[in-house]
């Protein structure tokens, strides 16, 4: 095989010579192309990837900012039955002091003083309105009238309460001050919040 | 003689009769001579009937180095002292030598030549239309050969001459240092064995590097050898320029495919931040309403605290007052006689535990208890 590629070199030198730099130009070629496919495979995946990688990033970001915002909507959503709807609960400038009035009559206590609701915008269609009021009555009556007005709705939130011994002498009979507060929510504020009226 | 491994060597050789001897030799072990392995003699009507007569023997075979040699009619053969140069610039030299040594205008003659030594040049002149006839002949037989040449241009030794062969003639160096030249025969015994000498040059492979002046040969008369070789080279030539315009193709378009995925995706991308972007003031309003609406309704329940005083008490303790708000309970109780059964119980009230507890004793012996209830599990501020 050796004696006849010899020969082959002798004889047809040029051919041979032909063929190699044949091959080794497919060789080159071959590589050359691998190369560049190579380099020309990292360069626009690479810058593609870079921005795929950045774009990714600032929208996950965005999305867990999104996700720390929603927490308290979520919450708000949650408790919808802390809230006073107007469209379901009624108007609050009449209804709150009504609801008052009817759980210390329901509770046997003697509303001595109610006073005028006042407002406090926390938003559009969403505000915070308190009445204060002063009673008196046995301590049962005043155990009666604060689970009356937190079944009669749970968004009946006390400001502060201030319960003290009328006698020092007859402890069971107790005077009641306090701000009763309840948060309520127009519908378009509700359809914001909730989705609904 | 053929010195170390040479391949084998099959030499045609044929006289004015048409006698046709063919000889298959191949070099011995460790330099020796010619091992002969075939022989056949054939005489024919014509040279291309004697020669395909020989070539028909099955040692013939197109593989080995193949060379023919014989009586050639009409031909002259001399050396020329020139002056060492390639084989180009021997042949430009030879044009202006030429027509002062050929008997006849060098157009009707095919001239051949091969360096011989370092300082001059053997040339072989033949009529072309002679020529053409060993050709003709050569071709009809089906034999395909490296090289045809004159006995005369295959000599290496000092003087030969081939009977029967070359007719009249020996190839003769008269004196030492002397060129050859064609001579008649001298009256002693100078003889050649022509199939060894042509044996000797056909594998010596000297003619190999001259072949292109010494034995220009039509390329349907050229032996094709390595053929399997050329086709696998030229099947791997053809697979690696395949593979590689499929892999630039297959490149390509996985670029393309890849580029129109990440196209998409940043497309993705961009919309859902957009859409993030677009949300983000309506979430943050309603997020600042969220909060506001959870810190107004983060106000304590005050009816478990008073429910669990009213019935959690000692008998010796009465609350003097009781406020919520801020999240937590403020207590002021009065406790008459010992106060620790009353603070035991504010430690253990259910649902509550002591954030602050302060006592005063009065003149009276009461002990005035001054506490501060936060809801338990409420982190303290």
């Amino acid at each position: 095989m050796i004696s006849r590629l010899k020969i082959f070199w002798k004889e047809k030198r040029s051919q041979a010579v032909l063929i190699i730099a044949l091959a080794l130009l497919a060789l080159v070629s071959l590589y050359v192309n691998l190369g560049s496919i190579h380099r020309t495979a990292a360069a626009p995946s690479a810058d593609g990837e870079n921005e795929l990688r950045l774009r990714r990033r600032a929208l996950s970001s965005a999305m867990i900012e999104a996700q720390k915002l929603e927490i308290p909507i979520r919450q708000v959503a949650a408790s919808r039955q802390l809230f006073w709807l107007t469209a379901t609960d009624g108007d609050p400038a009449t209804e709150f002091r009504k609801r008052i009035e009817a759980a210390t009559q329901y509770a046997g206590l003697t509303l001595k003083s109610i006073g005028a609701m006042q407002k406090t915008k926390l938003a559009d269609g969403v505000e915070c309105c308190e009445i204060t009021i002063a009673a008196d009555g046995k301590s049962d009556a005043v155990l009666k009238f604060l689970a009356a007005l937190r079944d009669s709705g749970k968004y009946f939130f006390w400001k502060n309460l201030t319960l003290n011994p009328d006698n020092i002498r007859s402890p069971q009979f107790l005077m009641l001050n306090g701000t009763i507060k309840i948060v309520t929510v127009e519908p378009a504020a509700a359809q914001k919040l909730w989705g609904e009226n | 003689m053929i010195r170390g491994k040479m391949p084998k060597v099959a030499v045609v050789v044929w006289d004015e009769n048409y006698r046709v001897k063919g000889i298959v030799v191949s070099a011995g072990r460790g330099g020796g001579g010619f091992t002969r392995l075939s022989e056949a003699d054939a005489e024919a009507p014509s040279l291309a009937a004697g020669l395909a007569e020989v070539w028909a023997q099955p040692e013939f075979r197109e593989a080995d180095v193949i060379m023919l040699s014989g009586f050639m009619p009409e031909s002259v053969c001399f050396e020329l002292p020139l002056p060492p140069a390639g084989y180009a610039q021997l042949n430009g030299l030879l044009q202006f030598e030429l027509p002062r040594r050929l008997p006849c205008p060098p157009s009707e003659l095919k001239v051949f030549f091969r360096r011989v030594g370092t300082a001059a040049v053997r040339v072989f002149a033949i009529r072309a239309p002679q020529w053409e006839k060993v050709v003709a002949a050569v071709r009809e037989s089906g034999i395909r050969c490296d090289a045809i040449v004159h006995p005369f241009m295959a000599v290496t030794e000092e003087f030969a001459y081939f009977p029967g062969f070359v007719p009249g003639l020996c190839f003769r160096q008269s004196e030492p240092d002397k060129l050859m030249e064609p001579a008649l025969p001298p009256d002693e015994a100078i003889s050649g064995d022509l199939p060894e000498t042509v044996l000797n040059f056909a594998a010596s492979q000297k003619w190999s590097a001259a072949l292109k002046y010494l034995s220009p040969l039509p390329p349907d008369l050229k032996p094709q050898r390595f053929r399997c070789l050329k086709a696998a080279l030229a099947l791997l030539l053809v697979l690696c320029l395949g593979s590689g315009v499929a892999l630039g193709l297959r490149h390509w378009l996985d670029n393309r495919e890849r580029d129109s995925l990440i196209g998409q995706a940043l497309d993705g991308f961009d919309t859902a931040l957009a859409q993030q972007t677009q949300a983000r003031p309506g979430l943050e309003e309603l997020n600042a309403l969220a909060v506001k609406m959870l810190e107004a309704t983060g106000e304590i329940d005050p009816l478990p605290g008073v429910a669990v005083l009213t019935t959690a008490l000692p008998e010796n303790a009465w609350i003097i007052n009781f406020r919520s708000g801020g999240g937590g309970v403020m207590l002021t109780l009065l406790a008459t006689g010992s106060s620790g059964p009353l603070v035991n119980k504010l430690n253990a009230l259910e649902g509550f535990e002591v954030d602050s507890l302060r006592q005063q004793l009065n003149p009276d012996g009461a002990v005035t208890v001054y506490a501060t209830l936060k809801p338990k599990g409420e982190k303290q501020p």
